[in-house]
């Protein structure tokens, strides 16, 4: 079983210090939630863990190979931005070949949800649509661990289940870390809940350690 | 060959542009054999402008296949040196 490792990540923006000395760990089919306030630095976590920004110190590694840069986590990171990501001139049909394996394009294609989209535009989805078809982009890619930035944002609650019964069907095979400030569905979905909050992570046990770290009320 | 396609993907949008912008310079400028030169130079702009300002985030979607900047810039670089030779061959 394959294992994401993150570790002792500092990161500090405009001499305040966001994120200060950061571990957590993430198995193969298990998803992790991470909730914070706005500003917190957990997209920026997400983007140290992916390659893709820079840390003052951070050590990143999934099995024996050390994550530096994006490159380093090709078919073992993926991470799924706040905004799209997926050029619009292209049909969804071509995008599965482009971005999907041959093993599992066909899988993927007959999907009940992605077939009458086949032969539209990606520009030319709704913005709901839009992020379904790039969540399960991920969900079918070959990488080892997916990183979902605020994948419910502006989407339905039925669009929400849909996504959440996909990453089920699909969770033995990866691990995840989403976060949402849609915290109920992150907490319904996520088998471990930590909490970034003063650059430091904190485990969350229940609702209460929420209303307790004030990231909620009690009402 | 995904890798290769996706790499084509990614100059489309660069190559029309400045190809355009080239060969409209090469005319207004009346010598024809400058337009692998001007594209030399103005794809880089072109890349510019496309994928750090108006679309910066579907570097994500390169990224996510394991490509990073230095190899998407790197490509663009080759690209422009390849029109530059194909141009001065002609």
């Amino acid at each position: 079983m394959k294992r994401l490792q993150v570790d002792s990540i500092r990161k500090s923006y405009h001499q305040k210090l966001l994120l200060s000395d950061i571990y957590l760990s993430c198995e193969q089919g298990e998803v992790i939630g991470l909730l914070g306030r706005n500003g917190s630095g957990k997209s920026t976590l997400l983007r140290i863990i992916f390659g893709e920004e820079k840390a003052e110190n951070k050590f990143v590694k999934v099995q024996d190979r050390i994550i530096k840069n994006v490159r380093d986590s090709r078919h073992l990171i993926n991470y799924l931005p706040q905004k799209n990501f997926v050029p619009g001139a292209l049909t969804i049909k071509t995008l599965i070949s482009l971005f999907i394996s041959e093993e599992k394009r066909k899988t993927f294609r007959e999907e009940t949800f992605i077939e009458p989209y086949l032969q539209q535009k990606f520009r030319h989805l709704s913005g709901g649509e839009k992020r379904m078809i790039e969540i399960m982009l991920l969900l079918y890619s070959e990488a080892d661990f997916i990183l979902l930035d605020e994948p419910f944002e502006g989407i339905s609650p039925i669009t929400k289940e849909l996504i959440i019964a996909n990453l089920e069907k699909v969770k033995p095979s990866k691990g995840y870390i989403i976060t949402d400030h849609d915290y109920e569905n992150v907490m319904k979905v996520a088998d471990r809940i930590l909490l970034l909050q003063n650059g430091t992570l904190k485990e969350i046990k229940s609702r209460k350690d929420l209303e307790r770290f004030g990231y909620v009320t009690g009402l | 060959m995904q890798r290769l396609k996706n790499i084509a993907l990614f100059q489309k949008k660069i190559f029309f542009t400045a190809i355009i912008f080239s060969i409209v310079l090469a005319i207004a400028t009346g010598n024809l054999n400058m337009t692998g030169i001007y594209y030399f130079f103005i794809s880089p702009l072109m890349h510019y402008f496309i994928y750090e300002i108006r679309d910066s985030n579907e570097y994500y979607y390169y990224f996510n296949i394991g490509f990073d900047k230095i190899q998407l810039w790197g490509s663009t670089l080759l690209v422009a040196v390849l029109i530059f030779l194909l141009v001065a061959l002609l």
